[in-house]
């Protein structure tokens, strides 16, 4: 690709460098401060009309604003300043060449001021396209051929072969590779790993497993060796018959966040106390519990991490309310007292458990199976879910702000810039009863387009049919991502 | 610095008074709320064009866009009696064999978790297996391979070439009861023995009474009435009665010692499970009823999000 500017450009670079630039971006584009937001609003004003626009631009040679109605040309021509940045994106007018030019070194600034400016702001860093570097770019060259996912061919999807009653993992497995976060990380090839080849490694056979799914190949795939490692990792799982997919679903990511660790330096491991394993940054969220003394009303916070959210489906009649009944504050009673702190002795209190954080990726297990003593029964009660999940009402940040009777949208009390939409991306279904049954999963290719995984079956579905079936976990995406900036 | 010379007039107390001063004015705050709606949409429309512009201009765009691939072959195929590749739904997928991570034995996909269960020493077959593996290490002083009986239905190992004709044998013997369970007879048989290979003459006779001792305490050890050799699954095994096996051992040890005693005592005490009949229980699809069941998950209210507890 050609992103070296022109020869106008790297003359100009090669007497005056990249500073005028550099200032111009940090000041009048993208604003890495408060000061320079001060700046800019006071200052960007056309220095020949004293208008805010159109499009305003700075020359690079000298210190002069000028609009694109033609004052900014005319500064342009009678001082020979060849060279002027747009105001908004930052990009360089040649004059000469008569045309926008682009040149990696400036988009490379450019990129690093747009971090600087988010975390000036407190917000997360804007989209930016992929810039292949130079290898990539070579790579790019001299292998043309691309393959699209796209709703009408069926790359990206599987069947899976029934290993003697595994559609327990086989849901689970269809569910994961396609939540679309992961499927970036592994076809972006960002595993590395130290145990390559050893066959011992979990994220390396789920590595190679999206290679299979997106290969273009049409004959059900059998996971034998992944079972096996499943196995061999998670003793607990007593052999085949009783397996739960909640349950083979919460020990695959286990397993998943402890090979992960295989492919890292001791060094990087922790930050700042939290694991940052691809596992992690997907799926695991924050639980805060608030205990209430009833005595003195001081309160005990705790905050523990989840990676999914079981909650009761006997009563509530859809996911929200569910999710409301989960968040809801909860009187102890007498019998279970619990020591407050303050007062130094047992009292009754109240506990509340909200989101502390959320995770990219929301899971939710409805229990429908219950286990008592008594009696062993699947509740098939009807649960409606969405198909787009706002979470905001189950935030710890926003039952605070209810509380203190200050919920309404005009002074959010924190996280203005917070966005908590989730969209349905899986659905995994129990058919039958406690005793013999079969799972199956609805999985979300592309956006709007829906199949139905029932082992080795992959068929059409619509989002109607999801919506309608029962529903034994669900799995949400977040719908805009956030990106952290990594700029200290 | 250069940048004191650009700035305005205005102070930023200056300008939020003015702001105020003229949004006082509905006229004033509706052409205001005009000019911001439209700067955001220009705003918006440069940045794709920009994007757009240089895409083409770096030749990013066509670097990312390559050549499309054919899409032809990878069409879903959109009829009721088919999935998305063109595979009937009436049919079933053809069974295929897999190599077992665990033994490297070739294992039919369908039978697969079963077969690991049990190889793996997982789950309720795993005492069987485990006196399996405890009768096969413990050759020293006499090798027990060739007097070992094959006749549970371990047809989840697609059988070697070696063996497609004992076996086919075998299987007439045993009222063809497993003739839909053996998958691809001739595949290669990776040079790996199965304990039956070699018919030695070796029986009880040849054993020590120590031996048999060791022996009987581990396995069931009754004697096949089709290949006359010795039965390897538990001391539990429902294929073999409890008086089939203390007749056995009343037989092979000394009847009057202390230890058939104690022997007899200990499969009388072990006893068979429950559930298992002797005619069902080794067949897995008598299992099926048990599949599926969500296990039961400890009852705690205050852990009513307990799953990522016992990581870290």
């Amino acid at each position: 690709m050609n992103d070296n500017g022109c020869i106008h450009l790297n003359n100009f670079k090669a007497a005056k460098g990249t500073n005028p630039y550099k200032i111009v971006h940090a000041f009048f584009v993208t604003c890495t401060s408060f000061e320079a937001r001060r700046y800019k609003a006071t200052s960007c004003l056309c220095f020949t009309c004293g208008k805010p626009g159109p499009r305003m631009h700075s020359c690079l040679h000298c210190i002069f604003f000028a609009c694109y109605d033609g004052h900014i040309q005319d500064h342009s021509k009678s001082k020979k300043h060849f060279l002027y940045v747009d105001l908004s994106y930052g990009n360089v007018f040649c004059a000469q060449c008569q045309d926008y030019i682009y040149d990696r070194e400036l988009t490379e600034i450019a990129m690093s001021h747009r971090m600087k400016e988010a975390k000036s702001l407190g917000i997360s860093v804007p989209f930016m396209p992929w810039l292949p570097n130079n290898n990539e770019a070579m790579a790019l060259r001299r292998l043309r051929k691309r393959r699209l996912i796209s709703p009408h061919t069926t790359i990206g999807l599987r069947g899976l072969q029934n290993l003697g009653s595994t559609c327990f993992m086989n849901c689970i497995v269809q569910t994961l590779i396609h939540t679309p976060l992961l499927r970036d990380y592994f076809l972006g090839e960002k595993h590395k790993c130290k145990a390559q080849g050893s066959g011992k490694c979990l994220v390396c056979e789920v590595s190679k497993l999206f290679q299979e799914f997106y290969s273009g190949a049409k004959t059900p795939l059998t996971l034998h060796r992944l079972l096996h490692l499943i196995w061999t990792h998670a003793r607990h799982l007593a052999g085949y018959e009783q397996q739960d997919a909640h349950e083979f679903f919460i020990a695959t990511l286990d397993v998943l966040h402890r090979h992960c660790m295989n492919g890292v330096e001791d060094t990087e491991k922790k930050e700042n106390g939290r694991c940052n394993c691809i596992i992690d940054q997907i799926f695991t969220g924050g639980l805060q519990s608030d205990v209430v003394c009833t005595s003195c009303s001081g309160v005990s916070t705790t905050i523990d991490p989840f990676w999914d959210i079981s909650l009761d489906v006997a009563g509530p009649g859809s996911l929200q309310a569910c999710l409301e009944r989960f968040t809801r504050a909860e009187h102890l009673g007498s019998g279970a007292k619990i020591k407050c702190s303050k007062c130094r002795a047992y009292r009754e209190s109240t506990k509340q458990l909200t989101l502390e954080t959320l995770p990219i990726v929301a899971s939710f297990h409805l229990k429908r199976f219950e286990h008592s003593s008594q009696i062993d029964r699947k509740i098939s009660a009807f649960v409606s879910f969405p198909a787009e999940l706002d979470m905001t009402p189950f935030m710890s940040s926003h039952r605070r702000a209810v509380d203190m009777g200050a919920a309404d949208n005009n002074n959010a009390p924190e996280g203005i810039f917070e966005d908590n939409r989730y969209s349905l991306f899986a659905v995994v279904n129990h058919l039958g009863s406690l005793d013999a049954g079969h799972y199956t999963a609805y999985v979300r290719q592309m956006k709007g387009s829906w199949f139905k995984c029932d082992d080795h079956m992959i068929t059409r579905a619509s989002l109607r049919e999801v919506l309608d079936s029962e529903g034994y976990l669900l799995f949400y995406h977040k719908t805009v991502l956030e990106y952290e900036c990594d700029v200290s | 610095m250069k940048m004191n010379t650009i700035v305005s007039e205005l102070s930023m107390n200056d300008l939020n008074n003015k702001f105020f001063e003229i949004m006082q004015n509905e006229d004033n705050a509706v052409e205001a709320a005009n000019f911001i709606y439209e700067s955001v949409i220009e705003d918006v429309t440069l940045g794709f064009l920009f994007e757009f512009h240089h895409g083409l201009k770096t030749g990013l765009t066509d670097l990312i866009e390559g050549e499309k691939e054919e899409e032809d072959l990878y069409k879903i195929v959109n009829t009721t009696e088919c999935d998305v590749f063109g595979f009937s739904i009436m049919k079933k997928t053809p069974d295929s064999n897999c190599s077992c991570p665990n033994c490297e034995r070739p294992v039919s996909a369908t039978r697969f978790a079963p077969h690991l269960e049990k190889c793996m020493g997982m789950g309720r077959n795993s005492s069987r297996i485990a006196s399996r593996r405890i009768a096969s290490n413990s050759r020293e002083p006499t090798s027990y391979a060739g007097l070992l009986s094959d006749d549970e239905d371990d047809a989840d190992w697609a059988g070697g070439s070696l063996h497609t004709e004992r076996r086919k044998r075998r299987i007439k013997n045993n009222n063809n009861r497993k003739s839909n369970k053996l998958h691809n007879g001739n595949r290669n048989n990776n040079g790996h023995q199965n304990s039956d290979s070699n018919d030695g003459g070796a029986t009880y006779e040849s054993m020590s009474a120590n031996e048999k001792k060791n022996l009987l305490l581990q396995i069931c050890g009754v004697v096949s009435e089709h290949t006359k050799k010795l039965c390897t699954r538990s001391i539990r095994c429902p294929q073999h009665t409890e008086e089939q096996r203390r007749a056995l051992r009343n037989s092979v040890l000394e009847p009057s010692t202390p230890e058939s005693q104690t022997m007899g005592l200990t499969a009388e005490e072990a006893g068979s499970p429950p559930d298992s009949s002797p005619s069902s229980s080794c067949s897995s699809s008598s299992r099926k009823r048990d599949r599926h069941r969500a296990p039961p998950k400890i009852k705690n209210k205050r852990e009513r999000n307990m799953s990522p507890n016992g990581r870290d």
